[in-house]
């Protein structure tokens, strides 16, 4: 581990970071470490976000830091399969266009370890229908931004329901299988039981909390 | 600029209703009776009540039964909306302008690409979406910082209306400073076919925009004269978010708030004088001392603290203050969470002002701004849109009770589009 390199990562250095890591390369290093650095710093990132000492554009700076060097670490990797602790299907809900709520989540969850199947923006209905029966996630995560975007998350739950991929919603109760989570600016618990949802959050890392615990008691189940 | 403080709208003459033709002395004494609630509220001068601030995009045009398509299509309809949303209504003051919901035609007319909106882009029965390209892109800064104005007419208006693509072939207006030998090199451009092109789709958009105005600024016209004093005058942006919104695009900005903090600052410093200008200007054709300035990229988690306080307090500052030099009266409207900015805003200059909240401790806001400014909001969506009539009230008299009938103002969080009438109207009653 190259302790340097991950401080420059964590630090958004990004000129001094991408050479660190080219540097790296050329003399031979195993690719694999330098990836392990890499979530090591991001993780020191994802850390601060959560504490309020980092903000929105340094997160999206530490996604183009991260960007840059991972496309320096392609060519040279072996493909492997990560070990997840969870499935998500991810997506900004019909009519919305907003993405940068949404590229939050990806990049908190991913850190977290999650795989994220990110549907993009103005996702209609089947599209996440067709995607849970895809990925078979533990939790489909419903953002939105616009006023609009409740009854898309609404109409996007029910048509879940319908398809038999999420358990009847019942007010009180968290569903026990797979779980719906929304997120974005104007969204609060009323919301959440306007749209059916079994939880919601209006900030990247409470998301990934709750899906933590949620996925906890998932695996129990 | 020319104007003085003395040819201008001030909060006196909005009371007072200069330049409007009532329809009637009754009319005249219930805009007055409004006005002045409205203006006591602002000053802390014991308003008779607190006034409510619906402040609206499409609501009047959901509320009345149309789509937002058919209202940014078809002038009589948007018409109509207007007129039954005062009716059914009989609001403190007319929420509404008519540049938020422009003529549909007239935006197809020259291509704007810098918003879908319902009917182009958003579904009929939907609102706008800001697209936030990166109209203006790095490279482009120094042209920005050459001569911002001669930027924005050569370089920004080609890139957000398809139709215009003639305008990055406008001749330079400095061209002119050389005396006859500079009247040819002006006027050749106009013989160009893709100026010529441009300047057809700007007349033919132009004449849609008249009929728009006529028909629809008439009805605004109308309503204000009928006795409903208009709480929409000029409009303005933080300097930040004038680069932010429609020139560099949320990403564009925050990564220049990385990679070239100095170059930012630079921009900001130039665009400021346009921020200023703007705010005057339209509050003066507007004949409205009120002077909209939706807040936007210096939200909470937009930025930091230490960010805030350099690239987006000061110049702001420095809007609302050449505002208040006029005796104009800005209305920051704070979208998103302020909570962590309370502290740094409370250095205002002196005089009238609302500053109106989406999401903040509306009794922290009150205590720590509330002998220099009225403050406003913030019932929220959610509530208006899932909940019934009963919840609303509730919110408005537990808000009230908190912050008090002084220097405050009853309004949604955000600029209201959806939402159930019997909640909306429970707002109103909720103060009566």
């Amino acid at each position: 581990m190259s302790q340097a390199f991950v401080n420059a990562l964590a630090d958004l250095e990004e000129d001094r970071a991408i050479t660190m890591a080219e540097d790296r390369l050329e003399a031979g290093e195993d690719p694999l470490d330098v990836l392990d650095d890499l979530k090591k710093g991001m993780s020191i990132v994802g850390d601060r976000y959560a504490a309020d000492e980092y903000f929105i554009p340094d997160l999206m700076y530490a996604g183009e830091i991260i960007e840059q060097i991972s496309e320096l670490l392609q060519d040279e990797m072996p493909e492997q399969e990560a070990e997840t602790v969870g499935t998500v299907v991810l997506g900004t809900v019909k009519d919305d266009i907003h993405d940068i709520g949404k590229d939050l989540v990806y990049f908190m969850f991913d850190l977290n370890g999650f795989e994220v199947i990110d549907l993009g923006v103005d996702v209609p209905v089947q599209e996440f229908v067709d995607a849970v029966e895809e990925h078979d996630p533990e939790i489909v995560a419903l953002s939105g931004f616009l006023t609009a975007a409740f009854d898309s998350m609404k109409e996007t739950v029910e048509a879940l329901e319908e398809a038999g991929l999420v358990e009847e919603y019942e007010e009180g109760k968290v569903r026990d299988g797979r779980k719906v989570m929304i997120g974005g600016g104007q969204i609060t618990d009323d919301v959440r039981n306007y749209v059916h949802a079994d939880g919601f959050e209006n900030d990247a890392p409470a998301g990934v909390a709750l899906a933590k615990e949620w996925t906890g008691k998932h695996m129990e189940a | 600029m020319s104007q003085k403080a003395t040819d201008g709208p001030t909060l006196e003459s909005w009371v007072e209703g200069a330049g409007i033709e009532f329809i009637d002395e009754k009319a005249k004494a219930d805009y007055q009776e409004r006005a002045q609630r409205f203006a006591d509220a602002i000053r802390g001068d014991n308003p008779d009540r607190v006034p409510v601030n619906l402040l609206s995009t499409f609501y009047p045009v959901l509320h009345a039964g149309y789509t937002p398509a058919e209202a940014m299509y078809d002038a009589e309809k948007l018409q109509d909306a207007l007129l039954t949303f005062v009716d059914d209504l009989d609001p403190d003051v007319f929420p509404w302008a008519l540049p938020t919901v422009p003529s549909g035609t007239a935006l197809e007319t020259v291509g704007y690409n810098g918003f879908d909106w319902p009917g182009d882009g958003s579904a009929p029965e939907t609102v706008y979406q800001a697209k936030e390209r990166e109209y203006m892109g790095v490279e482009d800064y120094e042209d920005f910082m050459k001569d911002p104005t001669d930027f924005i007419l050569r370089g920004y208006v080609p890139e957000i209306f398809d139709s215009l693509d003639g305008m990055a072939q406008f001749p330079q207006s400095a061209n002119l400073t050389c005396g006859i030998a500079g009247v040819h090199p002006y006027l050749l451009p106009f013989g160009m076919p893709p100026v010529r092109e441009a300047i057809e789709n700007l007349l033919e958009a132009g004449e849609q925009a008249m009929h728009w105005q006529q028909v629809v600024g008439g009805t605004v016209a109308e309503i204000q004269a009928s006795g409903y004093p208009q709480s929409f005058g000029g409009i303005t942006l933080a300097p930040y978010d004038m680069l932010g919104d429609m020139l560099r695009g949320t990403r564009g900005i925050m990564m220049d708030l990385k990679r070239r903090p100095d170059q930012l600052l630079e921009a900001i410093e130039r665009i400021t004088p346009l921020a200023i200008e703007m705010g005057i200007s339209s509050s003066f054709a507007m004949n409205n001392p009120l002077v909209f300035i939706p807040l936007h990229k210096g939200a909470d988690g937009f930025m930091s603290g230490e960010e805030f306080e350099t690239f987006y307090w000061p110049s702001l500052r420095a809007v609302i203050e050449a505002l208040l030099e006029l005796d104009l009266v800005p209305w920051l409207f704070a979208e998103g969470c302020y909570e962590t900015r309370l502290e740094t805003i409370s250095d205002l200059p002196e005089g009238e002002m609302i500053w109106h909240f989406q999401d903040i401790d509306m009794g922290r806001a009150k205590d720590i701004l509330g002998d220099q400014a009225c403050i406003a909001g913030n019932v929220p969506t959610s509530l208006l849109n899932t909940r019934e009539p009963e919840a609303v009230t509730e919110y408005c008299e537990d808000l009230i009770e908190e912050v008090g009938t002084e220097r405050f103002v009853l309004a949604p969080g955000v600029g209201l589009d959806e939402a159930k009438p019997e909640n909306v109207e429970a707002m109103f009653q909720a103060v009566r």
